[in-house]
């Protein structure tokens, strides 16, 4: 517990801003959009016609639904969660590297499956409150505004935040112990997550199932929640796997590898 | 004969094409304190992190208390106080936050440690560490690796940064500390220090080591500094002879290291017309250098 303290409290005040911008953000954003679409003549002709909302697996018919601009917004959100989840996992194997304290840490009795423990629980539980924040102000802002909105659809929406928020962290914390010493941790967060977004956008706008397999934003698909009530199964278990992947191989290669200094 | 505490067997690492070290073996007893010398990038951080553990050996074997050193660091780190030779702290803790993280670290309530060290090297415990000197994040160091009273301390390079004054101190708690039983590993190039502190010496070049031996021995094992001066001119090739190093030689005057017969180099200076002459024992550091060559 004693690594996981440290980690915290180096990490505590990035964490709490982060998940304190994205619950005020969802919580002004959501009745701004909402307003947008009183009428649907209110919409940009741009935006109907260009199969704008679909990129993100909103349809037009989804839109008009109660969650419908939620969904949308929480599209937008769910790339910033990313950001957050990536850095976050990236930084906590990074930063011992850049900045010159892994000889210090590594070269104490704590050993490294508790350090490694240590940061990957700072993680979960920085991903974790982030979720909880989110999840709050998206349902105080949307029980304010748009009352009467199906719960488990939102519930699900929701968390689709946290699992990509996961989804990224995992993939930090794996990309981090493969490239200790990475100096620009938000940089590459921030550019895995915009190609895996795009990734989605053109696996829908050409159809193909193939391609969305390979990015986590299509596994979270708004308009199939409303249908049928739940994530897809295929998307779901294929993430599972990565995630457990990510985590197993981070472990081991962190047992294993040589610590830069 | 004591226990030994650090071993090593063909100790390899190499980086590819960077040079690594190559074959390193000896040992260290315990109670000794033990110098590594050897000139900017010769492989002594390398032999040390790889004792560490932070690094994992491509070839022989490093055990500390007889437990190998990849893998059961965490268990010998229990025991071991480490410097390295770079500052590696935590910038935005103060200077008592970062030495508390340490005692957690250890399991240990290392206060009085703490006060009473931070006291001797003079340091401010209640500053931040990115805003201390060199010298000063070097006493963060020193004191962390005392803190949890260790019964082996690794030093990187300890002095590096150090005014004299605290110099001073630091080789009386670490003499206070070899008389407690602790062994000390410290590797150097500033070889007045190693003169200073330590029972043995290792002497690493480019990755290999090249001697071994006690402070004694390395200082009475024949060499020999001689400077003469004479009447009559030096013939050019007078002193070239097995056993010379590092001559130096004028018209009338030679200054050079002897290593070899007494009696050779007697009968030599014999057969020259002696104005003066001086013969003293060299210092490591001309001895050191004599091993460079």
């Amino acid at each position: 517990m004693v690594v996981f303290q440290y980690e915290w409290k180096r990490n505590q005040k990035y964490i709490l801003i982060w998940a304190a911008a994205l619950a005020v953000c969802i919580f002004c954003m959501t009745p701004v959009y909402y307003g947008m679409i009183e009428t649907p003549e209110t919409l940009s002709e741009n935006f109907t016609q260009g199969g704008f909302f679909e990129t993100v697996g909103v349809s037009l018919a989804l839109l008009m639904e109660p969650l419908g601009m939620y969904s949308f917004l929480n599209a937008f959100f769910m790339i910033a969660g990313g950001i957050f989840g990536m850095h976050l996992g990236l930084a906590t194997q990074t930063k011992e590297c850049t900045e010159h304290t892994a000889e210090y840490l590594f070269t104490k009795p704590c050993g490294r499956k508790k350090i490694y423990r240590g940061k990957a629980l700072c993680l979960l539980i920085g991903i974790g409150i982030t979720g909880i924040a989110y999840l709050l102000a998206s349902f105080l802002t949307l029980a304010l505004f748009k009352p009467g909105f199906p719960l488990v659809e939102f519930f699900l929406l929701a968390i689709s935040f946290t699992l990509i928020t996961l989804f990224f962290g995992a993939l930090g914390l794996f990309w981090g112990t493969l490239r200790p010493n990475n100096r620009l941790p938000l940089l590459t967060a921030g550019l895995s997550v915009f190609v895996a977004y795009c990734i989605t956008a053109f696996s829908r706008t050409i159809g193909n199932r193939a391609i969305s397999f390979l990015s986590p934003f299509s596994f979270f698909n708004p308009s199939v929640i409303h249908e049928t009530g739940f994530y897809e199964w295929s998307y779901l278990i294929w993430y599972l796997l990565l995630v457990m992947i990510f985590f197993l191989i981070s472990y081991q290669r962190s047992l294993k590898r040589d610590i830069a200094v | 004969m004591n226990e030994t505490v650090i071993l090593l067997d063909g100790l390899t690492k190499s980086y590819g094409k960077h040079r690594g070290i190559e074959n390193i073996s000896f040992s260290v007893a315990q109670g000794e304190i033990f110098g590594f010398i050897g000139p900017n990038g010769a492989g002594k951080s390398t032999t040390i992190r790889t004792l560490m553990g932070l690094l994992k050996p491509t070839g022989g074997k490093a055990s500390i208390f007889g437990l190998d050193c990849g893998q059961y660091a965490a268990e010998i780190a229990k025991d071991v106080g480490y410097l390295p030779s770079e500052n590696c702290y935590y910038n935005n803790l103060k200077v008592r936050e970062m030495l508390q993280y340490t005692a957690d670290l250890y399991g240990v309530d290392g206060r009085s440690r703490m006060g009473e060290l931070a006291e001797r090297l003079n340091l401010d415990l209640s500053r931040r560490i990115g805003d201390l000197s060199l010298g000063n994040k070097k006493k963060v160091g020193i004191v962390s690796a005392l803190l949890p009273a260790p019964k082996l301390l690794i030093m990187d390079e300890p002095t590096n940064g150090l005014d004299p004054l605290v110099q001073q101190t630091f080789n009386q708690i670490l003499q206070e500390e070899k008389g407690h039983g602790t062994t000390i590993f410290l590797s150097s190039h500033v070889l007045s220090e190693v003169q200073k502190l330590c029972d043995r010496v290792a002497i690493l070049r480019e990755g290999k080591l090249i001697g071994l031996q006690s402070m004694k021995e390395l200082r009475e094992n024949g060499y020999k500094r001689i400077s003469v001066s004479t009447k009559e001119a030096i013939a050019k090739d007078f002193f070239a002879i097995p056993g010379v190093a590092d001559l130096k030689q004028e018209h009338r005057s030679a200054s050079f290291i002897f290593n070899g017969n007494a009696m050779t180099i007697m009968n030599k200076l014999c057969q020259l017309e002696l104005e003066d002459i001086l013969i003293e024992e060299p210092s490591l550091e001309e001895i050191f250098l004599h091993y460079y060559e």
